[in-house]
């Protein structure tokens, strides 16, 4: 299914807001304004000035602070920053459009590997996104293999890497935390009257559409027009019921920083996973969304940590 | 043994009126529909009517009480018969928020039948203190196969034991679209805007926790427009709810469950 349009996100905003009027919302802290994160291929670049490409066509010119992060394949100087690669930057929370960390070319591959050839992992992401041939270089063999053992078909595997000449190269594994034991997730009360609508757990990110902020949620509706993942895996805990176009409120707890996405994906890979982030402390519970690069950025994430302490609330 | 039954039923009919006043007060139902029946002003005043009426059952002999004991019942049967007939997804309310089930012929059998003991106790010269002051092991044996009875018909018992074994909550129900039509077509809302859909398919459909939002497209006045109906899909303690969205103008919400709301696009 293909990612809703903005039209549609405010058409079903408009329309819920119709039937349903004024409601009084939960107590909840909104969290403070967010970063914009910019998505883009370099087109020029000095020590002190970057210039992107973003995928509308504009561009962007940003100055570059004098204690940036870059990120390529690891720790990077400036002169990662070449025409022609893709790059996400996040801008400094102290105003203006100061580039404060960039990562180049950094890729993410999660999913269930299909199969295997020497150091190749061919990984199946679901399917509302394409396979992926993922190439496990020698030297990051070992890092990746702690966290995931069985590099055989069938076993989940989510490795943050870089891509290479339209290869995307597997650095590290993106979780620090191993996979628990499904006895290590506490099911709600057995006579709960209703699931939290506020949610506390994992975020992630996923290479979405350029440019574009949403996000992928593990349970969408599988009826009529929900864009549900149909017979896809269920969650590890029980998340409540959304559709395409649903909206989240999403507040980073690491950084405080807040946002509303869109759901623009059925994130039926995250659903697969139940391990925890170790950002800031321990979440309280595995993966309930997966964000695209800029929001992930917008929200002070940093992309080759590959997850943040997440508090969503459904948006009604 | 006739005479018996028809005093005894003074004092099951004060404590059914008590009971239905205690239940009015206590357990509020979904206000937010469109049935007067359910707005607060209205089930407040009967409940204080029921109180008045049982009290006054307990107390004194008095002819005008047991008139207005089967006026009560007798319109309460009609209401309830009214109910059912249009096949409404309405609860009668008889007992506040735990009648929230449609009014139906188990509920119409109960009314019915207490509207019969009223007539035939509404020549009994004592109170309903008095019949239970002298009350033995026999009366005591009636009144509990009268309550069993009672309790049988009531669909509100139905209701609680569906309610105890559903355990899964409502934003994780897996609920398939016709079960939320069926829902839909039986409710008040799709009545008051049935005639101004152009078309019997939606144009939309999506699921937001508890709620399932379908929309019809529809002509009013010349001018097209779309209804977009907010389905629960959990049991029946909520209404299905409408708004009329114009095309390109303003919208309002539209189910009479408070005042009129205008809403600019976004």
């Amino acid at each position: 299914m293909p990612s809703p349009s903005r039209d549609l996100v405010l058409r079903r905003r408009r329309l819920r807001e119709a039937v349903s009027g004024d409601r009084a919302s939960e107590p909840y802290d909104a969290g403070a304004r967010p970063l914009h994160g910019v998505e883009g291929t370099v087109v020029d670049a000095s020590p002190h000035l970057l210039v992107l490409a973003t995928p509308d066509g504009e561009e962007v010119r940003m100055p570059i602070a004098a204690d940036v992060f870059v990120w390529h394949a690891g720790r990077a100087g400036v002169s990662a920053l070449r025409p022609g690669h893709d790059v996400v930057v996040r801008p400094s929370g102290t105003g203006g459009a100061v580039a404060e960390r960039v990562w180049v070319d950094i890729a993410r591959v999660t999913g269930i590997i299909a199969g295997r050839s020497g150091r190749t992992v061919e990984v199946d992401s679901g399917p509302h996104r394409d396979r992926t041939a993922l190439v496990i270089p020698a030297e990051a063999m070992t890092r990746i293999r702690v966290r995931h053992p069985r590099l055989e078909p069938g076993a989940l595997i989510d490795v943050i890497g870089v891509r290479r000449g339209g290869e995307v190269h597997g650095l590290q594994p993106a979780s620090r935390s191993p996979q628990p034991a499904s006895h290590a997730e506490h099911p709600p009360a057995h006579r709960s009257g209703s699931v939290p609508r506020i949610l506390r757990g994992t975020a992630t990110w996923f290479d979405g559409p350029p440019g574009r902020r949403g996000a992928a949620y593990p349970a969408l509706d599988p009826y009529g027009d929900a864009g549900g993942c149909g017979t896809g895996p269920a969650a590890p805990l029980p998340l409540p019921l959304l559709s395409i176009a649903s909206e989240l409120h999403v507040r980073n707890d690491c950084t405080g920083l807040a946002t509303r996405v869109p759901v623009i994906e059925c994130g039926c890979v995250a659903a697969h996973f139940c391990d925890r982030c170790v950002c800031c402390g321990i979440s309280p519970r595995g993966r309930v969304i997966e964000l695209t690069r800029a929001a992930f950025v917008d929200l002070g994430g940093d992309l080759d940590a590959g997850c943040f302490n997440v508090t969503a609330r459904v948006e009604l | 043994m006739a005479e018996a039954m028809r005093e005894l039923q003074i004092p099951f009919l004060a404590s059914v009126l008590l009971l239905a006043c205690a239940a009015k007060l206590t357990v509020r139902g979904d206000d937010s529909g469109s049935a007067p029946h359910h707005r607060r002003p209205f089930v407040y005043g009967v409940a204080f009517a029921e109180g008045t009426i049982g009290v006054a059952l307990l107390v004194t002999p008095m002819g005008l009480v047991r008139l207005a004991c089967v006026v009560f019942f007798a319109t309460a049967t009609w209401i309830i018969g009214d109910l059912a007939r249009r096949g409404t997804d309405e609860g009668c309310g008889c007992f506040g928020g735990l009648s929230s089930a449609p009014a139906g012929r188990r509920g119409l059998v109960r009314a019915a039948l207490l509207t019969v003991a009223a007539v035939a106790a509404a020549g009994v010269p004592e109170s309903g203190a008095a019949v239970l002051d002298r009350a033995g092991a026999g009366a005591v044996l009636i009144l509990a196969a009268e309550t069993a009875l009672l309790l049988m018909l009531s669909p509100e018992i139905a209701l609680a034991v569906e309610r105890t074994r559903s355990t899964t909550p409502c934003e994780l129900l897996d609920v398939p679209l016709e079960q939320t039509y069926t829902r839909l077509r039986a409710s008040e809302a799709w009545r008051e805007h049935e005639d101004d859909l152009t078309s019997a398919q939606p144009t939309e459909t999506w699921r937001e926790l508890c709620v399932r939002y379908v929309v019809y497209p529809a002509r009013i006045d010349d001018r097209t427009a779309e209804v977009v109906f907010a389905v629960p899909v959990d049991g029946r303690r909520r209404h299905v709810r409408a708004a009329l969205v114009w095309d390109g103008g303003h919208e309002e919400q539209d189910d009479d469950s408070g005042p009129r709301r205008v809403h600019t696009p976004a």
